[in-house]
């Protein structure tokens, strides 16, 4: 698969991410070899194996009982900006 | 031809905690950012641990829309990026490799109608967002609560089988009684029921239109709809696929901003929740222990209670009118009767206020003692129906009655004097009635208007007739 400019700056929008050229050069070559890695992967004969999604096979439920989660403080610690007990986010309108 | 899809977001706000964490999903009136742990507030390394009461009520809900049942509970992340969705995906279900939504295939009838249910996703709700300024399009940043971020939700999804906005509401008016018999939503709670409804007429690309909140406000935005896309046509502009929001307040649909397609959510199979093997014995516990049925609470209605089948679909569509009939129908035994004062007068009335019967102060007690006066005669049809709206405001209709003269006078020396009265001053009325029974009816709307409706008209018609023979 051709990792071109195009699919990189795609990409970029989805995730809102501005990267520079050099970066945008950098991560096309990273995903280039992350790529390759799976080709060598995708060679190996598996016809006979069913995919597997998950090593775990099975989990568990929860009961649906409260328990108390985070104070206001420690739940407000690691935003970088705090208003009123909200925690401040970029604009989503246009 | 219109053809008119939903796909319905529902909250499991009966569940006591969020869907992959123990918060409380009782987040109303709580401060900002109180109700959270680091699941909810997508802190990396937390783990998700799925509710095992949500599992059940979708159980419940797949079974009451007739749907296959998935044997696997496994969960998708769907990746967007937003302020909403702090870890950058929603935890969702996702119909592809390695995952699967909990039930296929099932439908709901409408009025002999078959609508197709595709399928029902469980899935967590984001976070809420605030605008400082009161508009999404002029704040310059967001303000985040998280304590809602996490519940439950269920999106229930059709095909487009709907073929008009009438439809569509009756749609979610049933979806919304079996959400409520079945006790998995309540209904009373903001934001509890949202639809996203996709609507195409014949020539044109399927729009969605997001943020539909009501049954109601499902037949007017697909109305609206409907009108703006055929006007547009009729002026040779194309309708393209796009993506609208409601405004409930101008009751219009407005264009929205072009949002990812459906392959940019990069789903996949999230590895932090692996699939659990959904026993056949829990399956059918849950679904012996299920209570009625809104069909089958309708045909019951019919067989207990005689009632027809329009006056039981009314009720039990309503859930909280089919509680308060058969609550009275314990007391009062004429129930064709209640059910029509039930379904005409008390709705109408509870729609004009815009309450609901459950936030209204009406009991059982007083429509029993309002129907009981009609019956025994001591108040007029005219009276009992003005009635109505006197007891959903919580006042004694007996007192009422008393303190404000709306008893019937059935005293015959007291019609007499009225009608006496009528007649003195209305002698010449009086000459052509001997002559033309027609007049008579005028005579006796004259007596009614005096005593202000409170006298049995076929009473006074009769009284006034042997007083014209006296006369003559
Ligand atoms: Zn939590």
């Amino acid at each position: 698969m051709d990792i071109e400019i195009e699919l990189i700056r795609k990409l970029e929008t989805l995730a809102l991410l501005k990267l520079s050229e050099e970066e945008e050069n950098n991560i096309i070559n990273d995903i280039k070899k992350i790529l390759d890695f799976f080709n060598t992967i995708q060679k190996a004969q598996l016809s006979d194996v069913e995919p597997l999604f998950h090593p775990i096979k099975s989990t568990h439920l929860r009961p649906d009982e409260v328990k108390n989660g985070l104070t206001k403080e420690e739940a407000l610690a690691n935003a970088s900006s705090v208003e009123g007990g909200y925690i401040r986010g970029p604009r989503t309108g246009e | 031809m219109v053809k008119i899809g939903l796909e319905v977001h529902v909250h499991l706000n009966t569940l006591n905690t969020k869907l992959f964490c123990s918060c409380s999903s009782n987040y109303e009136d709580k401060e900002p950012n109180t109700n959270v742990c680091p699941v909810c507030l997508g802190l990396p390394g937390a783990l998700p641990v799925v509710n095992e009461r949500a599992l059940t009520m979708a159980v419940m809900v797949a079974t009451a829309l007739h749907m296959e049942i998935s044997h696997i509970l496994s969960f998708s992340r769907k990746h967007y990026f937003y302020p909403d969705m702090s870890k950058n995906y929603q935890i969702t279900q996702y119909d592809g490799p390695g995952s699967t939504a909990i039930a296929y295939n099932g439908w709901i009838e409408i009025n002999g109608k078959k609508i197709r249910i595709r399928r029902i996703n469980i899935e967590e709700d984001p976070a809420k967002s605030i605008y400082p300024t009161g508009s999404i399009l002029t704040s310059k940043y967001t303000l985040l609560d998280y304590n809602r971020s996490g519940i439950g939700l269920l999106e229930i999804v059709t095909e487009p089988d709907l073929e008009n906005p009438k439809e569509a509401r009756q749609f979610m008016e049933v979806l919304r009684s079996i959400l409520e018999h079945l006790d998995v939503t309540n209904f009373e709670l903001e934001g509890a029921m949202r639809a996203d409804c996709n609507v195409s007429v014949e020539g044109g690309e399927r729009v969605e239109v997001k943020n539909v909140g009501s049954p109601k406000d499902a037949e007017a935005a697909i109305a609206y709809e409907i009108a703006r896309q055929n006007a547009a046509l009729r002026s040779g502009v194309k309708i393209r696929r796009e993506t609208r929001h409601w405004d409930s307040i101008r009751k219009v649909t407005v264009p929205l901003r072009s949002k990812e397609t459906e392959e940019d959510y990069r789903y996949f199979p999230d590895p932090d929740l692996p699939p659990y093997y959904i026993p056949h014995e829990t399956i059918d516990k849950i679904i012996k222990s299920m209570p009625e049925l809104p069909e089958s609470r309708i045909d019951r209605l019919i067989k207990q209670y005689g009632l027809d089948e329009y006056q039981a679909q009314v009720l039990v569509y309503q859930k909280q009118l089919a509680d308060f009939f058969e609550e009275a129908a314990k007391e009062y035994k004429q129930y064709k009767r209640l059910a029509n004062v039930i379904i005409n007068e008390v709705q109408r009335r509870l729609n004009e206020r815009e309450i609901e019967l459950k936030n209204s102060k009406l009991s059982t007690e007083h429509l029993i003692k309002v129907l009981a006066m009609e019956d025994n005669g001591s108040i007029s049809v005219k009276t009992m129906k003005d009635l109505i709206p006197k007891i959903i405001d919580g006042i004694d209709p007996e007192q009422y009655v008393i303190q404000n003269n709306l008893l019937i006078i059935t005293d015959v020396t007291a019609l007499e004097n009225v009608i006496n009265s009528v007649i003195s001053k209305n002698i010449e009325v009086v000459r052509k009635a001997k002559q033309d029974p027609k007049v008579v009816d005028f005579l006796v709307g004259m007596v009614m208007k005096e005593v202000k409706k409170r006298a049995n008209p076929k009473q006074v018609y009769e009284l006034i007739q042997s007083k014209l023979r006296e006369i003559s």
